[in-house]
């Protein structure tokens, strides 16, 4: 084999590895999670609980992959999130396009330059999300099954929403992480799409947010370490 | 002695079979639903407009009229979504109210018809210099958009046309069925109702309905406010009939303790009603007749009718049954002149081409015949009264009455009214006409606050001779004006197959290559291909949502729904050809306003008419003195309304029309008393106590519409009667001139 072919096969070869990096990190293996009786909740979650309800905040970055019906590949997308319990959820997804997608108790709105634009109402998650960081776990119990498995130190909470308006959409999500940091979440919802979220560089603030850190206008540092 | 009078005429007879024959069919035909008729635009004639346009307006103001809107706010909000669910689904198990058409209906056709509506930006690439990279472009954002997740269907919608349009209606489609969270403490939901909004039985059911499925469901800690077309005008309705009960009912009340006043015995106290009866029997059947529904305030008019039509039985009552003792037949010229005079005024109201007035009018003549016949063809003589107290009581008022001056009082109160009448003004303003109860008022302000669409009765009509040019004034209009329409979801046939045929142009010339290389699976590829390439128009008819659009007299008509509100000097702006600014808080009151006018005129022809009436029956002197009762009752009228300040509107009218035939009536019974003028007198104060407990009631309604007319007729009625012995003729007229 002369030199220019070994090299071409050894940069095909390359070329080859890398295609699985355009592809979902393998799935989390699951945790046997047992259901929650929300009157006598296991030990494990009411700590969870506790450190929630001490944080106001969180950011981190994500890996969002989408499996949709009629499509054989996911879809793959880069971005920050941050969520406040008082000003919501903001989505900006910067890779491959470039969104800003805020939700908050008023709905979902679509940021750009020329302001922002209500694009429909809250589907479900920022109360959800309300919930969960406020430690309200019982809020859940009159309109989700809540499921909570623990692994070393590791946790997962499933929610099978039953009744509301996630339900409508949503058959259930799954929240893997560890301590207060989360790791991963994964919705399913009712028409098979399967929605897997990575956070990366996951941090947490005891305060909330003011208006420019929220929007990323300028950086915050005063994370719970 | 026998009830019936001169029963053994034929004629007699023949109306008594008659009045069987039609208190038959009035039983029968207001037993059938939808005979009531409540709303009080059906008292408006036609507008200007064109009939086609008028028929599109109420046909597509029907679906909004049905819907509902409910609110409900919690201090506890814990429970407040499950239970509102509840509450929801206990609504909708009573069968009275249906979810709302839904826009979710929408997104399945758009699903098989992709060309049915583009979005702007689809639409801006499709017809673009380069439709198959832009569209792709679109397509690639949308697929890494995280909102694509919830609302795409990339395995029948591989283009991912769907959310893009969906994010553009977003502002724009009505309220999905079930619960909206506004905010922690409160939630509402609209539904439908099941029947028309103003079908009176139907509607009657719907706040017991509603308190039900609350108690059933909801904890103490809750609130509910709820509204729509339909609550007002069931309350209307039951307002109107609870009055109609208790004025109808209290003047026969009226009547009948004073006729046992007067008269002491079950016979005559027959003999004073029956004449009322004869006339609502006659008034009814030939409303019905001729307009196949009956309205509400006609019925109301009907139970103060009452009033007028008892006239004729006391005057023959008391004629017959005081001493001294009379023929029937020597009161034949003042029953006769009286009713024609009164019928005159009545007959007025038909003047004005409101069909409620006309129907007023007729109910009103026919019943005023039908007591004039009553009392010529079945009256007869009857014992004598035993009651001196009362013709003694009469003759001293009679001896007593000019000491009260009335000239000189007439005189001041002319003078009084005649410096009140330049403040008089038009008001025509429907809030003061109608019933809107503060409680639902509070409970509508409420809930507008979550539901802005309510704010808006106001809409532009556009028509156009067929659909394509209706769809093209539709989206034109919408370039300019924010606002809800059939063409923000909806392209014409015409248009739809363009774009049809550009996306699948689009599709074979490299977009389907291009989304394989994305991942899309070659079957969803294949699927979509296929319908492309067999697809048809939507046709307008699939549309599950009502009231986009309406046909008549061979054009199409839709509604274009601003989004914010406009003054009626901003929407001229949009009006032209074919677009019409349609305002019914402005309309109404305008044209009620001109045929406040046009009755106006038509009492001053009748004034004039019945003058020129008097003064050619009685002469200059006498006539004018007949006169005296109506004309000073209408002048203490207008002063009164002047003085008020609160202007005139047209039930002021209407009762100063039955002023002037119930006053006029005193003039000619007085004017033709001959030798019994205390005889008069007491069938006179008997007349104007029964009415005026009649039109008394009325001012206490809650319509205003109604206090307008009773506080007007009463307070006539009340100058009319105390002004009357003026119309007596003197002795020395009686006995002619002296030799």
């Amino acid at each position: 084999m002369r030199q220019k072919e070994f090299w071409l096969w050894i940069l095909v070869g390359l070329l080859g590895l890398s295609g699985p990096c355009h592809a979902e990190l393998p799935p989390p293996e699951d945790f046997p999670g047992a259901l929650v009786n929300y009157e006598n909740p296991p030990k494990e979650l009411k700590e969870l609980n506790a450190i929630l309800s001490q944080e106001a905040a969180f950011q981190a970055r994500f890996i969002l992959s989408v499996y949709k019906l009629g499509i054989e590949r996911p879809v793959n997308s880069e971005g920050r999130v941050v969520f406040d319990v008082e000003k919501g959820l903001l989505w900006q997804t910067l890779s491959p396009y470039k969104e800003a997608l805020w939700v908050n108790q008023d709905g979902v709105f679509h940021l750009s330059s020329q302001g922002k634009e209500r694009v429909g109402d809250d589907p479900g998650f920022y109360r959800k999300l309300q919930e969960f960081s406020q430690g309200s776990m019982a809020k859940l119990g009159s309109e989700a099954a809540l499921y909570f498995g623990v692994k070393e130190e590791l946790w997962e909470i499933k929610v099978v929403p039953q009744s509301g308006v996630l339900a409508a959409n949503v058959a259930e999500f799954r929240i893997r992480g560890s301590r207060g940091v989360i790791y991963w979440v994964r919705l399913f919802l009712r028409d098979k799409t399967v929605m897997s979220i990575r956070l990366a560089d996951f941090q947490r603030y005891k305060d909330s947010f003011g208006e420019t850190e929220f929007f990323f206008l300028e950086p915050r540092r005063d994370f719970i370490p | 002695m026998n009830l019936w009078g001169p029963g053994h005429r034929i004629w007699g007879r023949l109306f008594l079979g008659l009045l069987w024959v039609l208190l038959g069919y009035d039983l029968w035909a207001l037993s059938r639903p939808g005979t009531l008729e409540t709303r009080i635009v059906t008292l408006l004639p036609p507008s200007e407009r064109e009939e086609g346009l008028e028929q599109a307006v109420a046909d597509l103001a029907e679906p909004a009229a049905k819907r509902v809107y409910f609110l409900v706010s919690a201090t506890e909000p814990k429970e407040l979504a499950p239970e509102s669910r509840r509450f929801l689904a206990a609504l909708l198990e009573t069968g009275r109210f249906l979810p709302p058409k839904s826009p979710a209906g929408l997104e399945e056709l758009y699903l098989t018809h992709p060309w049915a509506k583009l979005s702007a930006p689809a639409s801006q690439a499709l017809f673009g210099p380069n439709p198959g990279p832009d569209l792709l472009e679109q397509t690639r954002r949308q697929l890494y958009s995280p909102l694509a997740s919830f609302f795409s269907h990339p395995a029948q919608d591989p283009l991912l046309l769907l959310p893009s349009l969906l994010r553009e209606l977003a502002p724009l489609l009505p309220l999905a069925s079930g619960l909206r969270e506004f905010d922690r403490s409160h939630l509402g939901f609209v539904l439908e109702l099941s029947h028309s909004a103003f079908d009176f039985e139907a509607t009657e059911a719907d706040p017991k309905a509603v308190e039900s499925a609350w108690a059933a469901t909801m904890s103490p800690g809750s609130q509910l406010a709820w509204t729509g077309v339909s609550r007002y005008a069931n309350q209307a309705a039951q307002q109107a009939r609870m009055e109609m009960n208790w004025i109808g009912g209290g003047s026969l009340l009226g009547v009948v303790l004073l006729l046992g006043l007067a008269f002491g015995n079950r016979r005559d106290l027959w003999a004073g009603l029956l004449p009322v009866l004869a006339g609502l029997t006659l008034g009814l059947a030939g409303v019905l007749a001729a307009f196949g529904e009956l309205h509400l305030l006609t019925l109301v008019f009907g139970g103060s009718l009452v009033g007028v039509a008892v006239d004729y039985g006391f005057h023959g009552l008391v004629h017959t049954r005081y001493p001294p003792q009379g023929p029937l037949k020597n009161l034949y010229p003042a029953l006769k002149w009286g009713f024609l005079t009164s019928l005159c005024s009545y007959l007025a109201l038909g003047l004005a081409p409101f069909p409620g007035l006309r129907q007023v009018a007729l109910f009103s003549g026919l019943g005023l015949l039908g007591a004039y016949l009553w009392v010529r063809l079945r009256l007869g003589p009857g014992p004598l009264v035993d009651r001196p107290w009362v013709l003694d009581w009469a003759q001293g008022s009679l001896a007593f009455y000019p000491k009260l001056r009335p000239k000189a009082l007439g005189l001041l109160l002319t003078l009084l009214s005649l410096t009140q009448l330049p403040k008089l003004y038009g008001n025509d303003e429907l809030e003061r006409l109608a019933s809107r109860p503060a409680r639902l008022l509070a409970e509508e302000k409420l809930v507008q606050a979550y539901f802005p669409e309510l704010s808006f009765g106001s809409f532009f009509l556009v028509e156009a001779p067929d659909l394509e040019a209706l769809v093209g004034r539709l989206e034109a209009l919408s370039q300019t004006l924010p606002a809800w329409s059939l063409a923000r979801i909806w392209s014409g046939p015409e248009a739809q197959e363009r774009q049809r045929q550009a996306l699948a142009s689009a599709w074979e010339a490299g977009l389907k290559t291009e989304l394989a290389k994305l991942g899309f699976e070659d079957k969803t590829l294949e699927d979509f291909g296929r319908t492309l390439a067999q697809g048809r128009p939507l046709d307008l008819k699939e549309l599950p949502l009502p009231g986009l659009f309406g046909q008549s007299g061979g054009r199409w008509y839709a509604p274009l729904v601003p989004l914010k509100a406009l003054t009626a000097q901003e929407a001229q702006g949009w009006v032209g050809p074919g677009v019409h600014w349609i305002d019914p808080g402005r309309d109404t009151p305008k044209l009620l306003g001109r045929y406040r006018e046009r009755i106006g005129w038509a009492l001053g022809i009748a004034y004039l008419g019945i003058a020129l009436f008097l003064l050619h029956r009685y002469g200059w002197t006498q006539g004018s003195k007949t006169l005296l009762p109506p004309l000073l009752a209408a002048l203490a009228v207008l002063g009164l309304l002047g003085a008020l300040g609160q202007g005139i509107n047209l039930f002021d009218l209407l009762g100063l029309l039955l002023v002037l035939g119930i006053g006029v009536d005193y003039g000619i019974f007085f004017a033709e008393s001959q030798e019994t003028p205390a005889k008069t007198l007491v069938a006179v104060w008997l007349s104007a106590v029964t009415t005026l407990l009649a039109f008394g009631l009325l001012a206490f309604s809650q319509t205003g519409a109604l206090v307008s007319l009773g506080r007007a007729a009463g307070v006539g009625v009340g100058v009319a009667w105390f002004f009357s012995p003026l119309a007596q003729k003197r002795k020395i007229d009686r006995m002619g001139p002296l030799p």
